[in-house]
């Protein structure tokens, strides 16, 4: 539940500390509001309703400097259907029979960033390479993954 | 709309918002790319699905600490240190909230998994038979709890209470929710009844006042209550400690009495075993009665004793008495020459066909289409509703004729508002006097009639959608908002009423007025029509891409009532008040 609730915020902040900030709020009021959940109902729909609205405080209270998305763009966003919670399962599922066609430089770099969360600029200095050329190499990983994703879904 | 986009420059900057950070004018490239590109959103969206989808394979500690058993450790105050110093500490809710928090998420998808399920393995606390202490009960925590296989999650909890009827907690702090777990601890209520699941098996029926103390799986404290207990053979020896007493019970019922002052003990069936002050391991059979403090047995307290099959019954006799009074008023309003169209909260369908029982002639029965699922209405299983969880789920109808003001009424239980506007009921065109009744994503009721279509704006309906075509001078009545999260799965009447005649707009939540907003002279318009419409969600069969806006309501819509007139708010509270379930 959670990294999906880091997505969706994500999504729409765009920007990684102000989403660990959103974040951290939603699953604060998930925990007062928690005897108001319905067993029964769909947990994810309610824990992302609690997060637009955390979102809409937000971005309420920042300075538009600080955001990335102007409100059009936030919209535009957020008016898009996410996904249910049974495309995303089939995703995961596929994804975890994609990782294994990585190659080992790959894959170590895809646990180097999300499983052991390790800063890319240290990743960089330890691979002795530049920034951008991480940056990079785990964008062009990514993208492999979501076609390999999508085939997988398709079939 | 720009659609040629640099993708090399739109993965660096979706990379770097997802990996690091943007630069102010990084920022402002990635807000212009997806603003002028429907394609550069689409492929923003992909990638982040696949971003958020690898967070979940290779969960982060961060993320993983608390969506997965394996890791205890987390909880340390040391790692919370650790954690918090490595970013902007100034800014971050401390760490053991965060853990506290997220951990709670997990407790309510298990919580909701168990009750769903009606099983899951409740953590079995070793019986404590000297535990007294009548705190309230504290919320649910969940804990981990190392096993053989590893560390496990598990939650606190000794009893359900399975079901409520008319209880009146002391205040909402101390309220517990039909289905909640009781964890060991007190609590209290000052009348109604309450059902009470323990997980040994034993059934408790209690009528308040009613204080108890739930001490284990296997027993319970009662310091006042009348109460029923049904002990199954796999809960035998199930014990229920009064005025200084273990009654252990050896299967089947017994009642007790412990209002007023008596503390009485009486077997209905079966046998119960007397521990404590006077008693010396007495045995108790059906039939048989005593006085726990050595006051005289009250011959009658027995019938004064709840008993669950007649509470039951009771409470299906109310529902279906409750029924019987709506259908009645339903019959009567479906006469009423008002009426536009009336669809009722009936069990009976045939087919995909939602019947309109309105006497008039103005609208057609609604169509199912797509995914709908028709589901026990307010009435229970005397009634149903339809759930139109599904994007393409809807209910369309035809509507003629011209009328000179409208009243909405409907049930709804919504699930969660997911859209950014949630369809209640849309006429397909908006054209001229046309209504728009729906739910925006903060709560927000929204009634609208098109006033003059013939002036043209663009509006987008998605970022892959090219722009449709709108129509002019229309405006939205608002309400505050009046639906939020702690309201997902209750029943809410909502009705919205439009008087050009007197130039107003009223919209009322469970009969009462939430909102009344004048009808300036620039929005009037008396000549009014539906035509095509749809309950639920929008149609838009003229739209020239496969695209359509997605409407509709993540929820259960029952009772749809159309009149061609305003009702007054005493019309619109009678409504809800013949509609309303106890």
């Amino acid at each position: 539940m959670q990294p999906r609730l880091y997505g969706f915020i994500l999504k729409r902040l765009a920007d990684r500390d102000q989403t660990l900030e959103v974040l951290q709020r939603t699953n604060l009021v998930i925990w007062q509001k928690a005897t108001d959940y319905r067993p029964g109902t769909s947990f994810e729909a309610w824990t992302f309703t609690i997060a637009r609205f955390q979102l809409m405080a937000w971005r309420k209270n920042q300075s538009r400097n600080r955001l990335v998305f102007s409100d059009t763009v936030y919209e535009q966003i957020d008016n898009e259907t996410d996904s249910s919670q049974v495309d995303d399962d089939a995703r995961v599922s596929a994804l975890k029979d994609c990782v294994k066609q990585l190659n080992v430089d790959e894959s170590k770099l895809i646990e180097q960033r999300y499983r052991e969360d390790i800063p890319l600029a240290t990743i960089a200095s330890t691979m002795n390479m530049s920034l951008d050329a991480i940056g990079m190499r785990l964008s062009r990983i990514r993208k492999k993954l979501g076609q390999c994703i999508q085939r997988k879904i398709q079939k | 709309m720009r659609d040629n986009i640099d993708s090399a420059e739109l993965d660096r900057l979706i990379s770097l918002s997802t990996d690091q950070s943007l630069s102010h004018s990084d920022a402002q490239k990635l807000d212009s790319i997806l603003e002028n590109s429907a394609e550069a959103q689409q492929r923003y969206n992909e990638l982040h699905k696949t971003h958020t989808a690898l967070c979940e394979v290779f969960p982060s500690r961060m993320l993983r600490d608390f969506a997965s058993p394996q890791a205890q450790d987390v909880f340390s105050p040391s790692r919370m240190v650790a954690h918090s110093s490595s970013r902007q500490p100034g800014r971050l809710v401390p760490r053991i909230q965060l853990a506290a928090a997220l951990s709670i998420c997990l407790l309510i998808g298990l919580t909701g998994y168990m009750i769903g399920k009606n099983g899951g393995e409740p953590y079995v606390a070793t019986p404590d038979l000297t535990h007294t202490d009548t705190t309230p009960i504290p919320k649910n925590t969940p804990t981990k709890k190392k096993t053989w296989g590893g560390v496990e999650s598990t939650l606190t909890g000794h009893a359900v209470l399975r079901k409520t009827i008319d209880v009146s907690w002391p205040n909402d702090e101390q309220k517990i929710t039909d289905g909640s777990l009781l964890p060991p601890g007190g609590f209290a209520f000052s009348g109604g009844v309450a059902v009470i699941d323990f997980f040994c098996g034993a059934t408790l029926v209690v009528e308040g006042p009613a204080q108890l103390d739930v001490i284990s799986d296997w027993a319970v404290s009662v310091k006042n209550g009348r109460i029923e207990a049904t002990v199954p053979p796999a809960a035998q020896g199930f014990i229920v400690k009064a005025a200084g007493t273990d009654i252990i019970d050896l299967g089947t019922r017994f009642a007790l009495d412990m209002s007023e002052g008596r503390a009485q003990v009486a077997v209905i069936d079966g046998e119960v075993l007397l521990r404590g002050k006077q008693f010396d391991d007495d045995l108790l059979q059906a039939g048989e009665q005593t006085s726990l403090d050595r006051e005289a047995v009250d011959s009658e307290f027995l019938s004064r004793i709840p008993q669950l099959d007649a509470i039951e019954q009771q409470s299906r006799d109310d529902l279906k008495k409750q029924h019987a009074s709506y259908r009645h008023f339903m019959k009567e309003l479906a006469a009423d020459p008002r009426l536009i169209a009336l669809f009722p909260a009936e069990k009976k369908f045939t087919g995909r066909r939602y019947p309109n029982i309105a006497k008039t002639d103005f609208a057609s029965a609604g169509q199912l289409l797509g995914l709908v699922e028709t589901v026990p209405g307010r009435f229970e299983k005397e009634s149903v509703g339809v759930l139109m969880s599904r994007p393409g789920s809807r209910i369309r109808t035809k509507i003629n004729g011209t009328f000179s003001a409208y009243t909405f009424s409907c049930w709804a239980k919504i699930n969660s508002l997911k859209h950014k506007y949630n369809a209640l009921f849309l006429s397909d065109g908006y054209e001229n006097g046309e209504p728009h009744w729906q739910i925006r994503h903060d709560g927000k009721l929204m009634f609208s009639v098109m006033v003059d279509d013939s002036q043209e704006l663009f509006y987008s309906t998605g970022p892959n959608s090219p722009p449709i075509q709108d129509k002019g001078l229309h405006h939205v009545y608002f309400s505050d908002a009046v639906w939020m999260p702690s309201m997902t799965g209750q029943w809410v009447h909502l009705a919205a009423v439009y008087d050009p005649a007197a130039r107003l707009v009223t919209q009322y939540v469970n009969g009462t007025v939430t909102c009344q907003e004048k009808i300036l002279n620039e929005f009037v318009i008396d000549t009014l029509q539906i035509g095509a419409a749809e309950i639920g969600n929008w149609g838009q069969p003229f739209r020239k891409t496969p695209d359509f806006a997605v409407r509709n309501l993540d929820g259960v819509i029952d009772e749809m009532i159309i009149l061609n007139a305003a009702l007054s708010s005493d019309e619109i509270h009678d409504i809800y008040v013949v509609g309303r379930v106890h």
